[in-house]
C-alpha cells in the first residue's frame, strides 16, 4: 500500500518534471503548447494548429533531452540499487567497478589525441568516437576488475572492490597524465565531459542509449528476489537455492551495459547511482522488488530536475549536471552518513 | 538417509577433517560436539553443499549430493549459519519470507504467508514482524533465522535441517524451547544435525552424539554411551562429574571449577 503511494508518487514527479523540462529553458514554450505538442504525440486534438516554432524546438531540442535525461537517471539509479545488493555494502556505486574510471581515461585520450592517433577510427566512427570509445573503456576497465577478482573460477565480492579501487586510481593517474599533455582547449573539453552533460543530446543518442537500459530496466528487476537473498550473505543465499556467481555476473554485465552507455552519452555523472537507492530504502523499505524500480523512477526524476537547474540557472550558458546532482546529492548523502552512522560503525 | 563416507578436507595440505563416517536416519536428531577448531562447522559445511570435499562422498537420500540442483536442494535441507549479518535494512517478516523463496517464483502464495506466520509464531518472533531485523538483539536475531529456516523446509516430509550453534545467543527459555522445536520436528520425520556446545542440552534432546576432536569422529552413541568424564577429558580437556538424573534417567555433567590460581596475570 505504501509502497503503491511511493510509485504513484514518483510517477507524478516524472511527468511534472517531464513537463517542466519540456517548457523551461533558454527558450520559454508555455505549457499549453506542451500539452497540445504530446497530446498530438498521441494522435489527440489534430484539429488544433500547433505554434510551428515551438513545436520544432519541443520536437528537436526539447525532447530529446528530456528522454535522455530519464533515460540515464534510470540506469544509474538502477544500477546503482543491483550494484549495492551484490557488494553487500551501502557505499557501492557502478563506478565503484571502474566504468566510469575506464570511460574517463578512454574519453580524456580522445579529446587530446584525437588528430594524431584516432584518426582512422574517427573516420570509422565519425561523430560517435566518443562514445564507443567511452563504452569501451567502461567494459575493458570492469572486465579487469572482474578478471582479477576471480577466486578459484568464482569473482569475490572483496577483492572485487579492492580491484575496483586500484583500477579507479590507475585509470585517474592515466586520465591525469593525458590531461597534462593537453592544450588549453582540449583540458576544457575534457573538464567538461567529465562533469556530464545532457547537452548533446539528439533523438540518435537516445535510440543508441535505449536498448542497454531497457535491458537493464527489465533484467535486474528479475533478479529482486536473488538479490534480497544475498543480503543474508553469499553462503545463504547460495542455501536458498540461488546461484551466487552466475547473479554476480549477471548483475555486473547489465549494469556495466546501462552505466556505461549512460556515461559514454552524457560523461560522469555523480551520486545518482550511489545515492537515489539509499533514498529510495529510506522511503519504503529495502526489498529489492520495489527497491529497484523506484530507483529508476527517482533516478529519472532527478536527473530530469538537475539537468533542468544545469541549463536554467545560469541563461545562457549552461553549468555541467554532475556539478548539481553532486550538489543536491552531498547534503542528502550527509544527512543519511549522519543518521545512520550507528548501524553503519557496529 | 543421510550417508556420510571417510569425509576428507584439507586446504593446501592443511587437512581440516579426516576420513569421517557416519549414516542418519529419518526421525533422528545428531548433535555435533567438540572444542573450538574441531571441524565441526566445516562438516556442516560439507553437509550442506557449501563447500566441496577433497575425498569421500555425501549421499542424502540415495542420491549423491553434488547431483541435486541448487534449487531442488533448497526444498529439502536448509541451514541456520553459525553468524548473521544481514545487510540492509529488511523487516524480520522479510526476512523470515525468504525462506519461502525456493518455493514461488515472483510473489508469494497464500501458502507461503501462512508458513511464514506459523514458524514466526513459534519461534516466538511473531511481535516483531515490522520490526527491522537491524534493530534487534542478537537472541532475536537467531530466533528470526531459526524462523526462516523452518519456513525454508515447512510441510515437507523428507529433509535435512542443519543447525550450525543455533542456540548461541538465546536465553535459557528460548534455548530448550528451539531444542524441543527441533526434536518435536525429528519426530515427524526430519533429520536434525546440531552443532551445541552444551553437554547438557545435547544430552537432554539428542538421539545421538558425535564427539569430533581435530577434524576427525571420535565417538558416536547415544548420550549415556558418550557421556563419561575420560570422553568428555579426551575432547575438552576439563574434569566433569557425570550423573544420572534418577528422574528422568538422563546423563549430565557438572564440571569441577577450574583451578587458574597458578597464573599471576602479569602481577607480583
Amino acid at each position: 500500500m505504501k509502497k503503491k503511494v511511493i510509485y504513484i508518487l514518483l510517477a507524478a514527479l516524472l511527468l511534472v518534471a517531464t513537463l517542466a523540462s519540456l517548457s523551461l529553458g533558454a527558450f520559454f514554450i508555455p505549457l499549453g503548447e506542451v500539452y497540445l505538442n504530446m497530446m498530438q504525440k498521441f494522435g489527440l486534438c489534430l484539429e488544433v494548429p500547433a505554434d510551428e516554432l515551438y513545436s520544432n524546438v519541443i520536437d528537436l531540442v526539447r525532447w530529446p533531452r528530456t528522454l535522455l535525461g530519464i533515460l540515464v537517471g534510470a540506469a544509474l539509479g538502477i544500477s546503482g540499487a543491483a550494484i549495492q545488493s551484490i557488494f553487500r555494502n551501502p557505499l557501492a556505486e557502478p563506478g565503484l567497478i571502474g566504468i566510469s574510471a575506464g570511460a574517463s581515461l578512454v574519453a580524456a585520450s580522445i579529446i587530446a589525441f584525437e588528430a594524431v592517433l584516432f584518426a582512422t577510427l574517427g573516420q570509422l566512427f565519425g561523430h560517435y568516437l566518443l562514445a564507443v570509445g567511452a563504452f569501451t573503456g567502461a567494459g575493458v576497465a570492469t572486465w579487469l576488475v572482474y578478471r582479477i577478482s576471480l577466486y578459484e573460477g568464482k569473482p569475490h565480492i572483496g577483492t572485487m572492490l579492492l580491484a575496483g579501487v586500484a583500477i579507479n586510481a590507475l585509470a585517474g593517474s592515466l586520465t591525469g597524465l593525458v590531461s597534462f599533455l593537453s592544450d588549453e582547449q582540449q583540458l576544457r573539453s575534457i573538464t567538461f565531459w567529465m562533469l556530464g552533460s545532457l547537452g548533446g543530446a539528439t533523438w540518435d543518442a537516445v535510440w543508441t542509449l535505449l536498448p542497454f537500459v531497457v535491458a537493464a530496466l527489465l533484467g535486474l528487476p528479475l533478479m529482486a528476489k536473488s538479490l534480497n537473498a544475498f543480503s543474508l550473505g553469499e553462503q545463504e543465499a547460495q542455501q536458498l537455492g540461488q546461484r551466487p556467481n552466475r547473479i554476480k555476473v549477471r548483475v555486473i554485465v547489465l549494469a556495466t551495459m546501462a552505466v556505461g552507455a549512460a556515461v559514454s552519452v552524457a560523461g560522469i555523472i555523480g551520486f545518482v547511482g550511489l545515492l537515489v537507492p539509499h533514498a529510495v530504502r529510506m522511503l519504503g523499505g529495502a526489498d529489492n522488488r520495489y527497491v529497484m524500480p523506484a530507483s529508476a523512477l527517482l533516478g529519472a526524476v532527478i536527473l530530469t530536475i538537475a539537468d533542468l537547474i544545469a541549463r536554467t540557472i545560469a541563461m545562457p550558458s549552461e553549468i555541467p549536471i554532475g556539478v548539481v546532482t553532486a550538489l543536491l546529492g552531498t547534503p542528502l548523502f550527509l544527512y543519511i552518513l549522519i543518521r545512520d552512522k550507528k548501524k553503519i560503525i557496529v | 538417509m543421510l550417508v556420510a563416507e571417510n569425509l576428507t578436507y584439507s586446504i593446501k595440505k592443511h587437512s581440516i577433517l579426516k576420513g569421517i563416517n557416519f549414516v542418519i536416519q529419518p526421525g533422528e536428531m545428531v548433535a555435533l560436539l567438540g572444542a573450538n577448531g574441531a571441524g565441526k562447522s566445516t562438516l556442516i559445511k560439507m553437509l550442506n553443499a557449501e563447500q566441496s570435499l577433497s575425498e569421500g562422498k555425501i549421499s542424502l537420500f540415495g542420491t549423491d549430493l553434488k547431483s541435486y540442483s541448487p534449487l531442488s536442494l533448497a526444498k529439502m535441507r536448509a541451514t541456520m549459519a553459525q553468524h548473521h549479518h544481514v545487510s540492509a535494512d529488511f523487516t524480520v517478516a522479510e526476512i523470515v519470507m525468504m525462506g519461502r523463496y525456493p518455493h514461488y517464483n515472483s510473489n508469494p502464495k497464500k501458502e507461503d504467508l501462512l508458513v511464514v506466520q506459523e514458524t514466526m509464531s513459534l519461534c516466538g518472533v511473531d511481535h516483531l514482524e515490522q520490526r527491522s531485523i537491524l534493530s534487534l538483539s542478537g537472541g532475536e536475531k537467531q530466533r528470526v533465522h531459526l524462523a526462516r529456516v523452518l519456513a525454508q523446509l515447512w510441510k515437507q516430509p523428507n529433509c535435512l535441517l542443519l543447525l550450525d550453534e543455533p542456540i548461541s545467543a538465546m536465553d535459557i527459555r528460548f534455548q530448550h524451547h528451539t531444542l524441543a522445536l527441533a526434536r518435536a520436528l525429528a519426530d515427524r520425520g526430519w533429520m536434525i544435525v546440531a552443532v551445541l556446545h552444551d553437554i547438557n542440552l545435547a544430552a537432554q534432546y539428542a538421539d545421538r552424539l558425535l564427539l569430533m576432536k581435530n577434524g576427525r569422529k571420535l565417538m558416536d552413541g547415544t548420550p549415556s554411551e558418550v557421556i563419561n568424564s575420560r570422553n568428555i577429558y579426551t575432547i575438552f580437556g576439563i574434569d566433569v562429574e557425570v550423573v544420572v538424573n534418577p528422574k528422568t534417567l538422563h546423563t549430565y555433567i557438572v564440571p569441577k571449577t577450574v583451578d587458574v590460581s597458578g597464573c599471576s596475570f602479569g602481577m607480583m
